[in-house]
């Protein structure tokens, strides 16, 4: 079982845990101004998109697998987290 | 970070030897499938942002009748169940059955969890008159999480499915292209929820 805890994934777990609680914590902590708000709101979408490529990365095992499916994946990453925020600040309304 | 290979063995592993290019966990056909859901959630995401655009004020009102903490617990309980199941493929691979049975079982139990919570957290907002049809902010809310809902459950059946078969049969007759295909599902499951939770509960 230890080789399974010093594993990488028991890492990335630890980082993904501490990236939720910091995006909780900037949820929790309400801001009145428009402008820190606005880059918070980014800044959680910002985190939400990297502990996703870490999960896609590391428990999907994508890190090995052909270079296709790498591109497919990280293309959705990058595509997804841009029109996401974009949408958020409001590109297409 | 230094690079470090998926804890494999070639004998339990789908990689094909003659072709050592990189190895795809599970089914193509699973790969086909998780990336078209995960285009189609792309597309909820930003539709849920274009309409919160708009009316800006309302979604921020109702936003703050969201239990941030529900939010949080939801999303570590389904980060614990993705490591255990990428565990238990690891202790799969190296034909260790009480390791690979017991962390599928952790992990089932961490997805009843994340469906116990919803289940209180839908109760209070019934509780409280609030139903999809209380706003446009609600009706995103419970069709989003509804139907990630949904795919929850179906990778809990999955799930319990490969757990009861490890219990009764223990490796025989699991392919390791099923166990793979069934981890990769239940991957997205919580990486859906990833961007779920900020989108829903969490920006100002």
């Amino acid at each position: 079982m230890k080789a399974y805890l010093l594993h990488r994934n028991s890492i990335v777990l630890a980082v993904l845990v501490v990236l939720t609680l910091i995006s909780w914590y900037l949820g929790l902590d309400q801001v009145s101004v428009e402008q820190v708000s606005t880059w918070s709101g980014v800044t959680m979408l910002l985190l939400a998109f990297v502990k996703v490529r870490l999960v896609i990365s590391n428990f999907m095992e994508v890190r090995a697998a052909p270079l296709p499916l790498k591109l497919c994946c990280d293309a959705w990453v990058v595509v997804a987290s841009l029109l996401t925020i974009s949408a958020y600040l409001g590109a297409f309304s | 970070m230094q690079y470090e290979p998926p804890m494999t063995d070639a004998s339990v592993t789908s990689v094909n030897p003659v072709e050592n290019k990189g190895h795809v966990p599970g089914e193509v056909g699973i790969w086909v499938l998780v990336m078209g859901d995960m285009l189609v959630f792309t597309l909820f995401f930003c539709v849920f942002l274009a309409y919160r655009s708009v009316d800006l004020e309302l979604y921020r009102e109702s936003r703050l009748q969201l239990n941030l903490h529900f939010g949080m617990l939801n999303t570590v309980l389904l980060l614990a169940s993705s490591w255990l199941v990428a565990t238990s493929i690891a202790a799969f691979r190296r034909r260790q059955l009480s390791v690979c049975k017991h962390s599928m079982g952790l992990a089932i139990l961490c997805g009843l969890g994340f469906g116990l919570i919803k289940y209180f957290e839908y109760s209070e907002k019934f509780a409280l008159g609030i139903t999809p049809v209380s706003n446009e902010f609600f009706m995103f809310y419970f069709v989003l999480t509804g139907i990630h809902f949904l795919h929850l459950l179906i990778g809990l059946a999955v799930l319990s499915y490969l757990w009861l078969r490890l219990r009764r049969c223990g490796f025989d007759k699991l392919s390791p292209m099923v166990m793979e295909s069934s981890a990769t599902f239940w991957h997205m499951v919580d990486l859906l929820w990833i961007v779920l939770f900020p989108l829903l509960y969490l920006l100002p």
